[in-house]
């Protein structure tokens, strides 16, 4: 397994093997195809930390999230939503990287 | 280590954002389109409804195009959600003119996609959106033509008449397929 990106909080991994990434967060592990990464990654986006940091009710400071395929939930606290972001989105940003390295390698195209 | 991303989806995630917006955009359209039929309907614009029907089944077939590329090419297509659409009109011509707008709105939209894909250089996406680019051509003429027959014929009762047995002979013909573009006789 190679790793694509880690913060404070968990990391990624790519397994070439299993055709699929790791999710490794509060201690789980979890596989997702790349349609579920990028679903996961959209659904974490979407949560609106200025209106967590705002709300004043009781559950303010949590955000419950599902991965795709509904295999895990997650209750996440704001600081952990803030590296769970970062954490996807730089795993993208590392996938991207990879691709690009491979069109480089492949066809040349400069 | 492989291309696991390339593997699976050949459109980047961001270029899924826009078109899954984009297949909101034309479901938007749609529930317009119907919205805008029900009013005609009720008001006893008979051409212009069914105008408007005929109108709101395209633009599902729009959306159900895109929603089909974007889940043949290997990502998540999401059904759109539909919010509110303007219900109430204060006159026949008002109808049209909100159709124009929304027609251009959607316009601007696909040719942001376009730009979009050229930044990426996603080039099957690019000549899959130039069917948009020239549909958006014909709809566009249409709904114009409609609200220039409000300036022609002016808006009192007999012309309202007048012009709601003419909007079904509005038909856009491009340059070159036989007779000239614009209004049949």
């Amino acid at each position: 397994m190679i790793q694509l990106f880690a913060t404070d909080y968990g990391c990624t991994f790519q397994s070439d093997q299993d055709r699929c990434f790791y999710l490794h967060f509060q201690g789980r592990e979890m596989a997702m195809s790349v349609c579920s990464l990028i679903a996961f990654k959209k659904k974490v986006d979407s949560i609106d930390l200025v209106k967590l940091l705002t709300d004043e009710s009781d559950y303010s400071d949590v955000a419950l999230l599902s991965t795709c395929q509904r295999e895990a939930i997650f209750l996440l606290s704001i600081r952990e939503i803030i590296d769970l972001k970062e954490l996807l989105s730089g795993t993208l940003v590392m996938l991207e990287l990879n691709s690009i390295l491979h069109q480089q390698l492949n066809c040349g195209i400069s | 280590m492989k291309d696991l991303m390339r593997q699976r989806t050949s459109i980047k995630p961001e270029i899924i954002d826009i078109l899954n917006e984009q297949v909101r955009i034309e479901a938007t359209a749609s529930a317009a389109y119907l919205a805008m039929a029900a009013w005609c309907d009720q008001h006893g614009w008979d051409n212009s409804a069914d105008h408007f029907y005929t109108q709101a089944d395209e633009e599902r077939m729009h959306m159900l195009k895109l929603f089909r590329y974007v889940s043949d090419m290997g990502a998540a297509a999401i059904s759109p959600q539909v919010g509110e659409v303007q219900h109430d009109f204060s006159t026949l011509k008002e109808v049209f003119e909100t159709a124009l707008d929304n027609e251009i709105h959607v316009t601007e939209s696909i040719n942001k996609i376009v730009v979009a894909c050229r930044n990426a250089n996603d080039f099957a996406t690019e000549s899959f959106m130039q069917w948009y680019v020239q549909e958006q051509v014909e709809e566009e003429y249409v709904a114009r033509r409609a609200v220039e027959l409000f300036d022609i014929m002016g808006d009192s009762g007999m012309d309202l008449i007048l012009i709601d047995e003419r909007i079904p002979k509005i038909v856009y013909q491009e340059a070159g397929a036989g007779a000239e573009g614009g209004e049949e006789a």
